[in-house]
């Protein structure tokens, strides 16, 4: 087994070479076939590093260095998540979870972006609120998560309430730095040409800070992503990727925490890729504001 | 931003700013005094005080800080020593990116703390799995920001030394670390505070 893991290893990386030094060919034609044979390229150059971390765990997991239970190889990792898939348990489980980060993570872009919008608009609103803001920042969110759930006992609140609330400030962070951001001449020549504020703000204020927003509606994703994994965990709900790992722990199940943390994993993945480059590509690069 | 204002804009800034931290604790007070939740859920402001001063005084919180920040260092310290020379190799030698670039895109949205049931099962309760978590957490946005501010160097610049007989090492040293250090403005913002992980 380890000997032909070898030999995948060897030409995996042989062809690698081979591939790249056709990649460079490929460039220069942009002919159809060419654009094809340009993709498939891509695709095995982003798969084939996987190919190489599967088979070195494989090859540990088969020489039995660890027991098998708690190092289980691929199939047996790929067999308890068709198992669970199947018999409807982790797409639950990936759903409740889903669910979750929505709520929480729509209530802190609503509330972020118009706090921020509003701290970066009024001297007022930011002296108020400037000072909570910094103070509630650097304290990491799952030190919040013991007072949340004593104050709202177990269940999905305490879990949407403190998702929210800790990915709410990059959120209102990055909405106030970009208000500040877009230039005073920009104000001022729209004020100029006879701009009221309602399309001083759609058309000049909105655009001119959405990279901003946008970059702290990402980074307020990714913190509401790992404070709610984290937070399933204690909250004892019922059903939850976090929980389904947290669960697993008890019963020795590797294969179904390592099954869940892949589940995870794809989950984070989509939502950079499928939700967050769109989006990104739909308004800031179409209205030329990307940096 | 605040450099900029006028001394008195300044001192009224600071004034409205102190009175909401004074409201704030005032109404977070009158929640804890009005007995509408259990003492015991929201203790006022004074017992936090003083629980916060005995543990200080006893060197109880001492301990536990020095215990805390301890595991973030060591954790800290091996996410630096990895990140920083992979950063620099991903961004210098194009097999490298590679073949790091995709396993970081994948492993990254992962959070850290789903590891932890796993780590426990591994290495079994204690230091390791605290350090190795902080690893985690610290080392892909290191690796990232490294090997952007590292491909961020003019390479007319790297091409003059190159031209003028520089070595790598002296490249390395002398082009890419030393003029202006590209590597850092990358985390000059709120997304590199600590809490963020």
């Amino acid at each position: 087994m380890s000997q032909t893991d070898a030999m995948l290893v060897g030409t995996s990386a042989m062809t690698h070479y081979a591939r790249e030094a056709m990649h460079d060919v490929v460039e220069n034609f942009t002919a159809d076939g060419a654009r094809d044979s340009q993709l498939i390229w891509r695709a095995w150059r982003n798969t084939y590093p996987f190919i190489v971390v599967g088979a070195l765990w494989e090859a540990v997991a088969h020489l039995g260095i660890f027991p098998a239970q708690f190092f289980p190889p691929l199939e047996t990792i790929a067999a308890a998540f068709a198992r669970l898939s199947a018999s409807g348990v982790l797409p639950h489980h990936a759903f409740d979870t889903i669910i979750r980060l929505t709520a929480g993570f729509a209530l802190a872009a609503v509330v972020g972006i118009a706090a921020g919008v509003l701290m970066g608009r009024s001297r007022r609103a930011e002296d108020i609120m400037l000072p909570l803001v910094s103070i509630g920042a650097p304290i990491p969110g799952l030190a919040y998560a013991p007072l949340f759930l004593l104050w709202f006992g177990p269940g999905n609140i305490p879990a949407v309430a403190l998702v929210a609330f800790v990915s709410a400030f990059p959120v209102i962070y990055n909405s106030w730095t970009g208000v500040k951001a877009v230039k005073e001449i920009w104000l001022r020549s729209a004020q100029a040409m006879g701009a009221d504020d309602r399309r001083l703000f759609r058309h000049v204020v909105l655009p001119g800070a959405l990279p901003y927003i946008v970059t702290g509606l990402r980074l307020g994703l990714a913190q509401a992503w790992r404070i709610l994994v984290a937070v399933e965990m204690l909250a004892a709900v019922p059903w939850g990727l976090g929980w389904l790992i947290f669960g697993a722990q008890e019963f020795l199940n590797t294969d179904v925490m390592l099954a869940g943390i892949a589940v995870i994993a794809l989950i984070g993945l989509g939502l950079e890729k499928l939700v967050f480059q769109p989006l990104e590509n739909f308004t800031v690069v179409r209205w030329g504001m990307m940096t | 931003m605040t450099a900029s204002r006028p001394f008195s804009e300044r001192s009224i800034s600071l004034r409205r700013g102190a009175l909401t931290l004074i409201i704030a604790a005032a109404l977070y007070e009158a929640l804890a005094r009005s007995g509408s939740f259990p003492q015991a859920l929201t203790p006022t402001l004074g017992a936090i005080a003083h629980t916060l001063f005995a543990s200080l005084a006893d060197g109880t919180m001492l301990l536990h800080a020095a215990a805390t920040l301890y595991r973030v260092l060591v954790g800290f310290g091996f996410a630096v020593a990895i990140g920083l020379p992979l950063g620099v190799l991903m961004a210098r030698f194009r097999p490298v990116e590679n073949f790091v670039l995709p396993l970081t895109s994948a492993l990254m949205p992962i959070p850290s703390l789903a590891w932890v049931p796993v780590f426990i099962l591994w290495f079994g309760l204690g230091n390791t799995v605290s350090v190795l978590i902080v690893l985690y957490a610290a080392l892909f946005p290191m690796l990232l920001n490294t090997w952007s501010g590292v491909r961020a160097v003019n390479p007319i610049w790297l091409r003059a030394a190159g031209a003028m007989g520089a070595n790598e090492h002296v490249l390395f040293w002398k082009v890419i670390i030393a003029p202006r250090p590209s590597s850092l403005p990358d985390c000059a913002n709120l997304s590199c505070a600590p809490g963020s992980r």
